[in-house]
């Protein structure tokens, strides 16, 4: 890893601090306890992860143009990008992890009835927040870069712009979907919980997998404007 | 003979309907300097953009520093240093911060080149990269691209917005770049006097497609401005020279650039039309040769 590079793209992620102080703020201020099941955490984190997604692998015009020609090849232009998005990711989770178990949330609802059961067991917000932070940051990315090569092709019909943009994104559209679906399943048709949680992350890791290979065929191929 | 830094065939690239570059083939040895001459829109900013691997080529095949630009290693990418019109650094950045991360990119970076230009182009104290003025940023990028000991240089109008001590500084380092360190350069602009006193090989395109490619003291010995001052049948003159361009006018004057001029050829076409005491012959620089040619391919 060059750190000169991460430098550079950490940079362009400053945003992110806005979403991660979002997710950090609701996991302190959230008035009911927090649990393995929340799905404004699961919201949160997916908006999270589409933000660091898009930011890491938008179109920054000029600046692409010089990224594009240093001394790093495509496919490690990639993989430094993909290291930051998912480094950042963790940094949130470890933030909300910290929020938690050194006890500023326990400080600030001192007074609540929840409050004795407040460190541990709320640590297991953490999954919900993450389970949504990879999906959001896989489709994101995905998204992102297809959109890419799409804009560089110039469709000719709006037709078929729409079209190339939802065969781009078909697969990872597919499994987002189902595994948000997974997760409301849990709650309306009572199926065990652990099982569908089990699920649900077999499709997140499913996501990842075919998003970023998905998402770096794109990136090896997508035309830069110089 | 060494394996050339460039080689293209039948490079085409289309956007839709429109041809951009079509059927180019040419090629650029190492240690040389090759001027890539065009009117605007004649390809040479799509023909380098597939070189630097940026654009899909829609047909033909090119090779860049001993692979296809779509493949590059780090290693291959390291060796090609470009400059173009539409290239910025991120926006923070100042000088000193892009002379330090580029020292991290490339093994090879030369840093008492860095310190010497930053004092030349005078961008000791530019602040950051989104408050210099255009000039300013043209010279961030052409000293990155300088500074990285590259085996080829590909430069898009790189002298566009640099005024004339800029323009000069940068014309003495292609020269001290290419023969120091053999690298090979691959120049692209508008200002033709500065590329006269830079290249040893020009490249002419238009509509796409390769025009000529020659060195510059062949082409310039064997152009020629011809002034006669008697009317000559075109036929008459193209029997012993390939004619760039022909006009007569009605005071009995012929007006003709020539392609391949030789002073033999021409006293015998003088003595056979009688007018080789009437005659006037002009040497041409590169800007006159390339308004003429072009305005013939046109």
């Amino acid at each position: 890893m060059n750190r000169s590079l991460l430098k550079i793209e950490f940079i362009k992620l400053r945003l992110c601090f806005v979403a991660i102080s979002i997710v950090a703020g609701y996991v302190l201020f959230c008035p009911k306890p927090l649990k393995s099941l929340d799905m404004i955490a699961v919201l949160l984190g997916a908006i999270h992860g589409m933000l660091v997604g898009f930011l890491v692998y938008k179109d920054s015009g000029g600046v692409e143009a010089f990224m594009f020609s240093r001394s790093f090849s495509r496919n490690t232009l990639f993989w430094h990008r993909w290291f930051l998005g998912f480094g950042l990711q963790f940094a949130t989770l470890l933030i909300v992890a910290a929020v938690i178990a050194v006890g500023f949330r326990r400080w600030i609802f001192f007074s609540s009835a929840y409050q004795p059961m407040i460190k541990w067991y709320e640590l297991k917000v953490i999954w919900p927040i993450s389970f949504g932070m990879f999906a959001g940051f896989a489709t994101s990315m995905f998204f992102t870069l297809s959109r890419r090569i799409i804009n560089a092709e110039k469709p000719s019909t709006i037709i078929k712009r729409i079209m190339r943009y939802l065969s781009y994104a078909a697969v990872p559209l597919f499994l987002g979907i189902f595994s948000v679906f997974s997760v409301f399943s849990v709650r309306d048709f009572d199926i065990p919980l652990s099982r569908m949680l089990l699920l649900g992350w077999i499709y997140v890791v499913a996501i990842n997998v075919v998003s970023t290979m998905a998402g770096r065929q794109c990136f090896l191929k997508m035309e830069i404007n110089s | 003979m060494s394996e050339p830094v460039i080689k293209t065939e039948g490079l085409s690239r289309a956007f839709g309907e429109k041809a951009a570059v079509d059927s180019l083939s040419f090629e650029l040895n190492a240690g040389s300097i090759l001027g890539f001459l065009g009117v605007n829109g004649a390809g040479k900013t799509t023909t380098m953009r597939m070189l630097m691997g940026h654009l899909h080529p829609t047909g033909g095949m090119v090779t860049v520093a001993g692979g296809n630009p779509w493949d590059w290693t780090d290693l291959q990418r390291s060796k090609v240093a470009y400059v173009s019109e539409n290239m910025n650094l991120p926006g923070w950045m100042r000088p000193k911060d892009a002379i330090s991360a580029s020292k991290s990119f490339y093994s090879e970076w030369n840093s008492s080149l860095a310190e010497s230009l930053l004092d030349k182009f005078e961008l000791q104290n530019a602040g950051r990269y989104k408050t210099m003025s255009k000039g300013q940023k043209r010279k961030m990028c052409i000293l990155l691209a300088l500074c990285q000991r590259a085996e080829l240089l590909i430069m898009d109008e790189p002298a566009a917005g640099l005024d004339v001590t800029a323009r000069r500084a940068f014309v003495e380092q292609i020269l001290e770049v290419a023969c120091n360190d053999n690298t090979s350069v691959l120049l692209s602009s508008h200002l033709l006097s500065d590329l006269e006193r830079t290249i040893d090989q020009v490249a002419l395109i238009d509509n796409g497609k390769l025009i000529m490619q020659n060195h510059l003291e062949d082409l310039k010995a064997s152009v020629r401005k011809v002034h006669i001052f008697k009317k000559i049948a075109k036929s008459e003159l193209a029997e012993f020279f390939s004619l760039v361009s022909f006009e007569t006018s009605g005071d009995g004057e012929t007006i003709a650039v020539v392609f391949d001029y030789d002073e033999e050829k021409f006293g015998r076409f003088g003595r056979q039309h009688n007018c080789l005491e009437m005659a006037k012959v002009y040497h041409m620089n590169l800007e006159d040769m390339f308004v003429e040619i072009t305005k013939n391919v046109n």
